[in-house]
């Protein structure tokens, strides 16, 4: 994560487009449903959803989590026989936090609507794109913000579903083309105030002084064309031992993550200054791609790629630099023993100019066994080797009845004082939740 | 086409339904006449080595495709039971097989995608909806427990076929109706999950009906044939139990709403429709 990587508190709530478009696109998809139900269309439909509640203490005695949810979904499909015509998916969540700072939350989820027009899968709405191969980082995962209200959460959970156009080219020989259109940006959620150091003035020459720190300002995307992001991704199957495939990847839109800079606002004090936090979404470009294979008992996935940003200098603090991330690991089922997973990232960040650039390597290591058909257990590790910080999170779940689960779960992050994790030592968790799906 | 729930109790005892508006003299005579003709097939022995029974369970003609609803109930030794309900379609003697989760609703739209290719090596993948994306399984993972059962992943790929494929088959005896008992030692080179397995062969149906599965000299599963179903003139299998021997639990397979020999798009098998 680069320097200039905002971890302020702001509101990271949607824009009024975002609320818009999805506003829009729920009804479109909520719409098209009911016309064609009553259009004589054959329609079949589903109502279910999901109930959760979590609560956590962590180390220093605080509860980072009391919560409860509840989602609910309706999907179905349109037209009958194997292939369908089309297929419908639309959530609705209403969730407590006690420890967020609006407590209570309604959204909208994943609301979409796909067609099957041949060859081609064309999808509207509020979706998630997951793209790559590999697990705990993903260099081409590049299309969906996260959710890091949490940052050490399961990444696949952090997805939030945006706003887009899909379309799924399924060509001849295994080849497949994914296309993604996003209209509108949408922000990462930020971490809260408890994954947030504390943070650090400038050295000012003599005679100047930082008399206070101002809300920082932000400015997002606007929703016009020239700010549409795209991406298209190219899979190729290949016919090579128990399976391979190997995908190639263009990605043009906006860092998730803000980029922090910051400027003196002179007061009408001599020498006396305000510090003016700005946090901009910079413009990149990226060229990636991914693979995995099959080889025996293994399976090798990698991913990498390179981002471009519009200062490939490092000439203005503003915008991040251009950055480059690798991933190469394999799985394996070990004989009686647990399904093992171990992967490698290493990532690099152009430097500032005169600056140098900084390199960091990181290693995840997760086990996961389930001993009978209720219980599961899992540990994942993830060690930045850099600075010798990282994070364990062993988790263990029970299936009470059919759709009825509960999880116990801690995180333990360890590490020196300015770490990538040690400054969250405090965080250390436990924590217990029960879900039912229904 | 036949119900495709109805069962037909295997032996012929389906005979007697037709002769109950007779006169009862009448069917004291066609029962004693039906007794002694089911006495005769008893005795009656078709085959002779293992060879002809699998030569004979492989000549039974079986459906190119079968798309069927699959529910299964996996208890543990202390009784309790969680029970998935999935769709399944197979073809090419289930060399391509796809299962979608339809219940409950934690695992619903998980599924399976097994793919035999031309060079013999298997293509597996599977797709959990958590995920959002496909992921291959490794053949090492073949021998896990098919989402938290009783059954291995392979044994769920090979619930269409046969067992003779990859073992060397003797027949070990022949019990009353007949029923051939055969041994199967795995084959020099057989990447199988069990080195012996034991399988009695009814001669009526030449489907096994009780299989044994051994590792090193232990038995390791027992699968149990519970009934069949006479669906477009093929007998399959409908009720299926595998029980873990070491654990006393059991999961236990029922299968309904079959279609058989309907084209399957070859389109079904593919990454695509597995997470559609």
């Amino acid at each position: 994560m680069s320097t200039k990587r905002s971890r302020h508190t702001i509101a990271a709530s949607p824009t009024r487009a975002v609320l818009v478009a999805r506003a829009w696109l729920a009804a479109l998809v909520t719409g098209a449903a009911l016309l064609t139900a009553t259009a004589g269309a054959q329609v079949s439909y589903r109502l279910g959803g999901l109930l959760t509640t979590e609560f956590g203490v962590a180390i220093d005695g605080t509860i980072p989590v009391a919560a409860a949810g509840l989602t609910l979904k309706l999907d179905g499909e349109i037209g009958s026989g194997l292939f369908p015509d089309a297929v419908f998916i639309a959530e609705l969540y209403a969730g407590y936090d006690a420890a967020a700072a609006e407590p209570f939350e309604v959204g909208l989820g994943r609301a979409y609507a796909t067609v099957y027009l041949g060859p081609v899968d064309l999808s509207v709405g509020n979706q998630v794109v997951a793209w790559g191969s590999t697990d705990a980082v993903n260099p081409v995962d590049v299309v969906n913000p996260r959710d890091l209200s949490n940052p050490v959460a399961d990444p696949a959970d952090q997805r939030r579903p945006v706003p887009l156009l899909r379309a799924t080219v399924h060509a001849q020989e295994g080849v497949s083309v994914d296309l993604v259109v996003v209209p509108v940006f949408v922000a990462s959620t930020l971490p809260g105030e408890r994954w947030q150091p504390a943070a650090e003035l400038p050295t000012l020459p003599p005679g100047m002084a930082i008399v206070g720190v101002m809300a920082p300002t932000e400015s997002q995307p606007a929703f016009e064309l020239g700010n549409v992001q795209f991406g298209v991704r190219a899979t190729l199957d290949l016919d090579l031992g128990s399976g391979a495939d190997v995908s190639a990847v263009v990605y043009r839109g906006f860092r998730h993550l803000p980029t922090a800079s910051a400027e003196l606002v002179p007061t009408e004090t001599p020498g006396a200054f305000l510090l003016q936090p700005r946090l901009a979404y910079d413009r990149i470009t990226v060229l990636g791609g991914d693979f995995s294979a099959v080889f025996g008992a293994y399976v090798v996935r990698g991913e990498a790629a390179y981002t471009f940003s519009d200062d490939p200098d490092g000439m203005d603090p503003a915008i991040g630099n251009d950055t480059f991330a690798a991933v190469l690991g394999a799985e394996t089922k070990l004989a009686g023993g647990p399904f093992v997973t171990l992967q490698g990232a290493y990532q690099r960040t152009a430097p500032d100019a005169g600056g140098e650039a900084r390199d960091s390597f990181s290693t995840v290591l997760a086990a996961t066994f389930d001993p009978d058909n209720r219980t599961g257990m899992d540990v994942a590790w993830l060690h930045e080797w850099t600075d010798g910080s990282g994070a364990v999170r062993p988790s263990f779940t029970y299936t009470f009845a059919d759709g009825l689960t509960g999880t116990a779960s801690a995180t333990v992050l360890y590490g020196k004082v300015g770490s990538t994790y040690g400054g969250w030592q405090d965080n250390t968790q436990f924590r217990l939740g029960l879900a039912y799906a229904f | 086409m036949p119900n495709a729930q109805t069962v037909i109790p295997l032996g012929g005892n389906h005979m007697t339904s037709h002769q109950t508006h007779r006169r009862a003299a009448a069917r004291v005579l066609a029962a004693l006449a039906l007794a002694l003709a089911l006495a005769g097939t008893a005795l009656a022995q078709s085959y002779t080595t293992a060879k002809e029974v699998v030569d004979a369970m492989e000549a039974k003609p079986a459906p190119s495709t079968t798309v069927a609803t699959m529910s299964m109930t996996v208890t543990a030794a202390s009784g309790h039971s969680l029970t998935r309900t999935m769709q399944i379609w197979s073809a090419d003697d289930g060399r391509s097989q796809l299962i979608k989760f339809l219940e409950p609703a934690d695992v619903r739209g998980s599924g399976f995608l097994s793919v035999e290719k031309a060079s013999g090596e298997t293509e597996t993948m599977i797709y959990l909806p958590a995920l959002g994306r496909v992921r291959r399984v490794a053949g090492g993972q073949k021998q896990d427990a098919f989402f938290g059962s009783d059954f291995s992943y392979e044994e769920i790929s090979s619930l269409s076929g046969d067992f003779g494929d990859d073992f060397e088959t003797t027949l070990l005896e022949t019990l009353p109706g007949p029923v051939y008992v055969l041994e199967g030692v795995a084959k020099p080179g057989s990447d199988g999950s069990y080195d012996r397995i034991v399988f009695q062969v009814p001669e009526a149906t030449l489907l096994p009906q009780r299989v044994e599965f051994y590792r090193a000299g232990q038995l390791v599963k027992v699968l149990t044939i519970g009934g069949t179903s006479a669906v477009g003139g093929y007998d399959l299998p409908s009720v299926i139990r595998m029980e873990t021997v070491a654990t006393g639990s059991y999961t236990t397979i029922d299968q309904s709403d079959f279609k058989v020999d309907e084209a399957i798009p070859a389109d079904v098998f593919t990454e695509r429709f597995l997470q559609r």
